[in-house]
């Protein structure tokens, strides 16, 4: 890190501390400011809510009065045939009423809620005011409309407020505007409510467009200790964020300035991670921030490690983490090369070293296994049966998160594999041994779980585990894959097997979930329903009734806040007045109206026994004394004891998240058999009787319970039998088919789509970093093959599932109509054929629930309970009305959502009335829906996605190489390098070029050859007579010199010892001369000077790598770090290593392996090939310059390569040769200004 | 006489043994009575101190809960505990007592009324908890808060 950089964060670091100290002065001042200005704060608060909410109501009247003015001009407009109006207004959520000068009906839409027009309205004209009819409240608001012809009421509605809520998705006005205020509020939608004068409530009056006031609203006062407590709370906040940046920055301060060693720094990188995860954890961040489903523990918890992974976010961080220390150890063995130096230890610790590790990995699938039951177990998000297409954020989430822990332990299994695989090619050769090996693994895996008494997952995930680990493992051992890419895999094989798992543990718990089941139909005894009605009852005091003023209404709210509702039971809530006259009910039992009850006074609890349908009825019944009368609340259970209510509507039913929420219920079968007999047959024709005797000696033997297989309806059923501790000696059965039980494709790919979304995201993300690195690999010649590739793949398939798709839509819609419609007109032919007297009857005999109804009105609904609380208008669908009455059409098919769930109609024509027959009550709908058939097509689509990516990769690549290397081939020969050629195996056109190319280089060599030849003996024959013409030189006045000594000798000259002494001076300096010119000669041969730089090693180890990357030879690069520098020659270097991998492949070697180490002084770098070494008698002689064992070449290689390194102060030798290889090691010093 | 003395003295015999196994029975029903009593105040100790931990130990493996609306189903021994923690830290108890408990039964239950604090204001809900013999020891079978 920079000095200015590290100097910030010194600065910083002082600023984060004084900011902890600040917080903690200023908590006790905030707290004492906000009670000193409680008063007038509590009060601006109240009076800003109160405008809010008087705001909202504004808005909603003009609202209302802007869409009754459009609709008044539609009416004057379209008067002739006022149904043309209805495409207007089809999307809106106004209700929508038209009565005329007499009051009735005779215009609505879709949402209507009143039959005729209350004449005490009038005195309301166009000012807004609330209705509230059956639960609901509306505003409204009432115009008159006067055409030429007539004159009209015109009443439009808004819906406000809804008590009837049977789904928790439906939200109301109030219910948003409680959110948006983040306030508790009550309003009495009552003109004439008085303000309360209640302490603890704000009470204010709802003014409508006139100024009257038409509702009271009233807001609890806000709390001091509640604001004390928000104080805390924030300031506690900010003070662990302070601390955890403290942290982060006193560990950035460690790492840089405390040492210098790599393995320290990355030990101090994971402590620390390590302490920031548990200090996230204790800080409760961000579980105490996020309180939404991410944070819910009923989506996942688990009190592993006390809790760090209590939620689906705090699994999501704790992954994360531990991903990141993964990467971090992956790069301290990696530098470290710890696997050559295991290779090094005696053989006993070998032997003991490969059984833990062997351990270790056995350990880590069973880990596996056991987070992903987990996962399951600990979850109440059922993948497979509450899967959208597009995922909630709790579910991608918990998704992800299985990838990432997929991730995880495959990554852990992997590096233990590593270990051992290279533990194992110590004593035996990888080469030919991988599959026994292989073999062995899977072996041991299958005694590892055969001798466990509860083995994780499957013998086949196991296999399947085995084998993808092994498979990254070979992969990371044979190839050098960038990282990119070995990440992509890993993530697809993690994918793949914990899905598989989840697959397999998901219909281990739909098992147990039978049982659940079982035990939840008997959970219930007689004195705990009796004491839920005994408090169903004491709770009508909390109902308020002057609020509702309906009956109806009444009774279903107290059905709604008692634990009866929780419970699914059939049940009758009914309130008569003294007179023993019914006032008003609920039920969602229709046989619970046939019984007779007896009214007391008291609160009683009966029972009645009924011997006909097993089925036992308890209830309950007070009076209680109300202000204008007396009533009598009556509370009747259906206590079957033995199985769930099967005729219950699925609106009425308790959905319930959590492990038996698991089992699809659909095809469930629950029966109750005694000695040779069934309890209930509606759902079973037949048992054979094999399984009879099972279920019978099941009772004879008194075995609690039991898993059997048995043969229901010519289906074998995998059932759970519980035998109920009932005098009767009931067995209790919960059967499903054994074929659901089977893996299931389109569950494997439920979530295995949702990988490859994120899978997806991943790699898009990496590219948008990494853009500007791999930018020229957008527009290369491979990528835009792929792409290409993968686009003529994927749109005619989209194209066809869509099509498709929608056939099925259609298909299923018409089957579901068309079983509607056979329905409706069996009721017609027995209306027609006045069969029966009344629709009762009909309704008992046909066991179809219907609807009729005359002119406009509703007449008669087989499901009272549906119109008494406001469910089912007691108008005709207006566009039906429409169309069979004005429109005269026999039949018309309607679809509608009713309480978020989507019914379809049939409306047949019968004389004067009109039947209606649809599938609200329908649990069962067995055609294959559009959802089953998204969920398949897009499992499939994202797997085939995948895998024509792979396969577009693979393609694409193989297309590509030989226009690569061809390429390489031309660089290389650029750079003066004839000897590669391009290696082409297909017998296409690339191989005729390739073999045009090879030719040409070939005979270039052999012209370079000749050239070379002729260039020599030129320069022979130039330097001949260059050395000869300079040598003549001196010679020449030497020989003269010596010829003149001669001859003054012989003349006895006297002048003999001057000539002398000057003679041999001249010859001295003219031997001189010829020495300067040998000098300058030899100068001229000299190698050229060495230019030394900053140089990165690997990067240039890399860039001679890529000289063979085409020549069906491995060259691998295993450097601890990324980055090496040194200072060098860099084209000495580079021409050094490309010298001796070539010697390594020309001593047959196909896999050469270059290992860069960094010591504390010195570079090592090792060049390990696995030729056939060198012979003893050679070793010493490989650096004399000359040397050769090949037939070609001078002999130069070893002994430059030699002379270069010491030039730099360095080393090189044979560190060992065999004929299994030989490794050859340089050691560089690392210079002190590196 | 004799034999008649042999018969009375076996007659006393077995109904002395015949007492004491009864008395045992008794015991036994009243103890596990008494440990279904204790297992109802561990939680309502530990609800009105807002410690979920006093009364985890009584949790089993599969256990139905009902909070309001906010968690229904059957939830694993981890989720419960949780679940619990978070529902008890959003809805800060301020008192709560069994005010009905009913131990002589198969499946002993209690009810009380909850007074907790939400977001500042004072509310009340009822709690009605329910137990099972699981290998003769008593765990949650239920708990629901309406």
């Amino acid at each position: 890190m920079k000095k200015s950089l590290l100097k910030a964060v010194d600065g910083f670091t002082l600023v984060v501390v004084l900011g902890i100290i600040i917080i903690s002065f200023l908590n006790p001042l905030l707290k004492s400011n906000k009670q000193k200005s409680w008063e007038k704060e509590s009060k601006e608060f109240l009076f800003e809510i109160r405008e809010k909410i008087q705001d909202k109501f504004d808005e909603k009247s003009k609202y209302l009065l802007k869409a009754s003015y459009q609709i008044e001009n539609g009416i004057k407009k379209n008067e002739d045939n006022l149904f043309v109006l209805l495409r207007e207004i089809k999307e809106s959520d106004i209700y929508l009423h038209l009565f005329d000068d007499k009051y009735n009906l005779i215009f609505w839409n879709e949402n209507n809620f009143m039959d005729t027009l209350d004449q005490s309205l009038l005195s309301k004209l166009n000012q807004t005011f609330f209705i509230t009819e059956k639960g609901k409240t509306y505003l409204n608001l009432l115009k008159v409309v006067q055409t030429n012809f007539k004159k009209y009421y015109l009443l439009n509605s808004v819906l406000i407020d809804d008590l009837i809520k049977l789904n928790k998705k439906q939200t109301t006005f109030t219910d948003k505007l409680k959110d948006l205020l983040n306030a508790e509020f009550e309003i009495d939608f009552d003109e004439s409510a008085t303000i309360e004068k209640d302490g603890r409530k704000y009470s204010f009056p709802l003014i409508n467009n006139f100024k009257n006031k038409i509702a009271v609203c009233s807001i609890s006062y806000p709390t001091l200790s509640y604001e004390f407590n928000r104080i805390d709370f924030y300031t506690g906040l900010i003070q662990k964020f302070l601390s955890i940046i403290l942290f982060l920055l006193l560990s950035s301060i460690i790492i840089n300035k405390v040492t210098d060693s790599f393995f320290i720094k990355n030990f101090i990188l994971i402590l620390s991670l390590i302490i920031l995860r548990l200090a996230l954890f204790f800080f409760e961040i961000p579980s105490s921030i996020l309180n939404n489903e991410l944070t819910n523990p009923a989506n996942f918890s688990s009190r592993f490690g006390y809790g760090i992974v209590s939620s689906p976010f705090e699994l999501f961080l704790t992954s994360l983490f531990i991903i990141n220390i993964i990467f971090i150890l992956n790069k301290i063995i990696k530098k470290n090369s710890y696997e050559n130096k295991l290779k090094s230890l005696p053989d006993i610790s070998f032997y003991i070293l490969i059984v833990i590790f062997l351990f270790i990995y056995l350990m880590i699938w069973r880990g596996f296994g056991a987070t992903l039951r987990s996962i399951i177990y600990d979850s109440a998000i059922r993948y497979f049966k509450e899967f959208n297409l597009v995922p909630e954020p709790v579910v991608l989430l918990m998704s992800t998160n299985m990838l990432l822990i997929g991730f995880i332990f495959i990554s852990c299994a992997v590096i233990i594999l590593n270990f051992i695989l290279s533990l194992a090619s110590k004593k035996w050769t990888i080469k030919n041994l991988l599959i026994i090996y292989f073999l062995l693994l899977q072996i041991i895996g299958f005694l590892f779980d055969y001798f466990q008494k509860l083995p994780q997952g499957t013998f086949l995930i196991r296999v399947i585990f085995i084998s993808f680990t092994f498979t990254i493992s070979y992969l990371n051992l044979k190839y050098n894959h960038t990282e990119f890419f070995k990440l992509i895999y890993k993530l697809i094989f993690s994918s793949i097997v914990s899905v598989s798992l989840l697959t397999y543990y998901n219909s281990e718990l739909e098992k147990d979930s039978l049982k659940n089941y079982a035990l939840d139909i008997i959970r219930l005894k007689e004195p705990q329903i009796s004491f839920m009605i005994y408090q169903t009852i004491e709770n009508y005091s909390s109902i308020n009734f002057e609020k509702i003023r309906d009956y109806d209404v009444v009774a279903f709210q107290l059905w709604k806040k008692s634990l009866l509702k929780t419970e699914d039971l059939s049940l009758l809530i009914r309130i008569y007045d003294e007179n023993k006259n019914k006032l008003g009910e609920f039920t969602n039992s229709i046989e619970l109206n046939e019984y007779n009850y007896n009214l007391s006074e008291e609160l009683k609890i009966h029972k009645i026994k009924n011997v006909f349908n097993e089925k036992n009825v308890l209830y309950g019944i007070k009076s209680f004394d109300e202000k204008k009368q007396k009533i009598y609340l009556l509370i009747a259970v259906h206590f079957n004891n033995t199985l769930p209510e099967k005729n219950m509507s699925s609106l009425f039913r308790n959905e319930g998240k959590g492990i038996t929420s698991s089992l699809d219920k659909s095809n469930v079968l629950t029966f109750c058999y005694q000695l040779n007999g069934l309890n209930n047959l509606s759902e079973i024709l037949s048992i054979d009787e094999s399984s009879l005797k099972i279920l019978n000696n099941h009772i004879l033997n008194k075995t609690k319970e039991s898993w059997l297989t048995i043969k229901i309806n010519n289906d074998s059923y995998y059932t759970y039998a519980l035998l109920d501790e009932s005098p009767n000696a009931n067995l209790i059965c919960v059967s499903k088919p054994v074929k659901n039980f089977s893996w299931n494709l389109s569950d494997f790919f439920k979530i295995f789509f949702i990988h490859a979304l994120v899978i997806l995201s991943l790699a898009i993300l990496y590219i948008l970093i990494n853009i500007k690195n791999i930018k020229s690999h957008f527009y290369s010649f491979r990528t835009k093959l792929s792409v290409t590739l993968i686009i003529i793949s994927l749109i005619p398939i989209i194209f066809i599932s869509n099509y498709v798709r929608t056939v099925i839509d259609d298909y299923n819609k018409k089957i579901a109509f068309e079983n509607l419609k056979n329905d409706a007109l069996k009721i017609r032919s027995i209306i027609l054929n006045k069969s029966y007297n009344n629709y009762e009857s009909i309704c008992d005999q046909t066991k179809n629930n219907f609807q009729v109804y005359e002119n406009n009105k509703l007449v008669f609904i087989s499901q009272k309970n549906l119109v008494n609380i406001g469910i089912i208008s007691k108008n005709i669908n207006p566009e039906v009305y429409y169309k069979i009455v004005i429109n005269k059409e026999f039949i018309h098919y309607y679809e509608q959502n009713i309480s978020e769930l989507n019914v379809k109609s049939v409306f047949i024509k019968t004389n004067n009335i009109i039947i209606e027959v649809n599938d609200i009550n329908s649990s069962q709908r067995t055609y294959l829906s559009k959802f089953d058939f998204d969920l398949f097509l897009f499992g499939v689509l994202s797997f085939l996605m995948l895998s024509v990516i792979i396969v577009s990769y693979f393609f694409s690549y193989k297309i590509s190489k030989p226009i690569k290397e061809l390429s390489i081939v031309t660089n290389s020969i650029a750079n003066g390098d004839l000897s590669l050629k391009v290696e082409v195996n297909s017998k296409d056109e690339f191989s005729e070029l390739a073999n045009a190319f090879n030719n040409m280089t070939k005979k270039i060599r052999e012209n370079q050859i000749e050239i070379a030849q002729f260039e020599r003996e030129s320069a022979w024959k130039e330097m001949a007579r260059q050395v000869a013409h300079e040598i003549k030189n001196p010679l020449t006045p030497m020989k003269l010199l010596i010829q003149q000594l001669i001859a003054s000798y012989n003349d006895n000259s006297e002048k003999f010892n001057e000539i002398f002494y000057k003679v041999t001076k001249t010859i001295l300096n003219q031997i001189e001369t010829l020495k300067n010119i040998a000098s300058e000669f030899s100068n001229f041969a000299r190698m050229p000077n060495i230019k030394l730089e900053k140089v990165d090693l690997v990067s240039s180890v890399n860039d001679v790598i890529g000289l063979f990357t085409y020549q069906n030879k491995t060259v691998k690069i295993n450097a601890g770090c990324n980055q090496v520098v040194v200072n060098i020659d860099n084209d000495h270097f580079k021409r050094t290593l490309n010298n001796l991998i070539r010697n390594s492949f020309e001593a047959d070697a196909d896999y050469v392996e270059i290992n860069i180490n960094k010591s504390n002084d010195e570079i090592v770098i090792k060049i390990k090939d696995n030729g056939k070494g060198i012979p003893k008698e050679n070793i010493s002689k490989v650096f004399i310059p000359n040397f050769s064992t090949k037939g070609t070449g001078m002999g130069l290689g070893m002994s430059m390569a030699k002379h270069f390194i010491e030039s730099i102060n360095g080393k090189i030798e044979i560190e060992s040769t065999s004929s299994n290889g030989t490794i050859i090691q340089i050691k560089i010093p690392i210079l002190k200004d590196e | 006489m004799k034999l008649n003395l042999s018969i009375m003295k076996n007659c006393k015999s077995i109904i002395i043994i015949l007492v004491i196994f009864l008395c045992n029975l008794l015991f036994a029903q009243d103890s596990k009575s008494k440990e279904a009593l204790n297992v109802f105040l561990r939680i309502e100790e530990g609800i009105n101190d807002n410690s979920v931990d006093k009364f985890a130990a009584y949790f089993s493996l599969k256990n139905y809960f009902s909070l309001n609306n906010s968690a229904v189903g059957y939830f694993s021994d981890n989720q419960s505990y949780y679940i619990l923690k978070d529902y008890f830290s959003i809805n800060q108890p301020v008192s709560f007592k069994f005010s009905n408990i009913i131990t002589e039964t198969s499946n002993p239950f209690a009810s009380g009324t909850l007074k907790f604090i939400h977001k500042g204001i004072r509310k009340t809900a009822t709690i009605f908890v329910s137990l099972q013999l699981i290998d003769n020891k008593w765990k949650i079978s239920q708990i629901t808060v309406n």
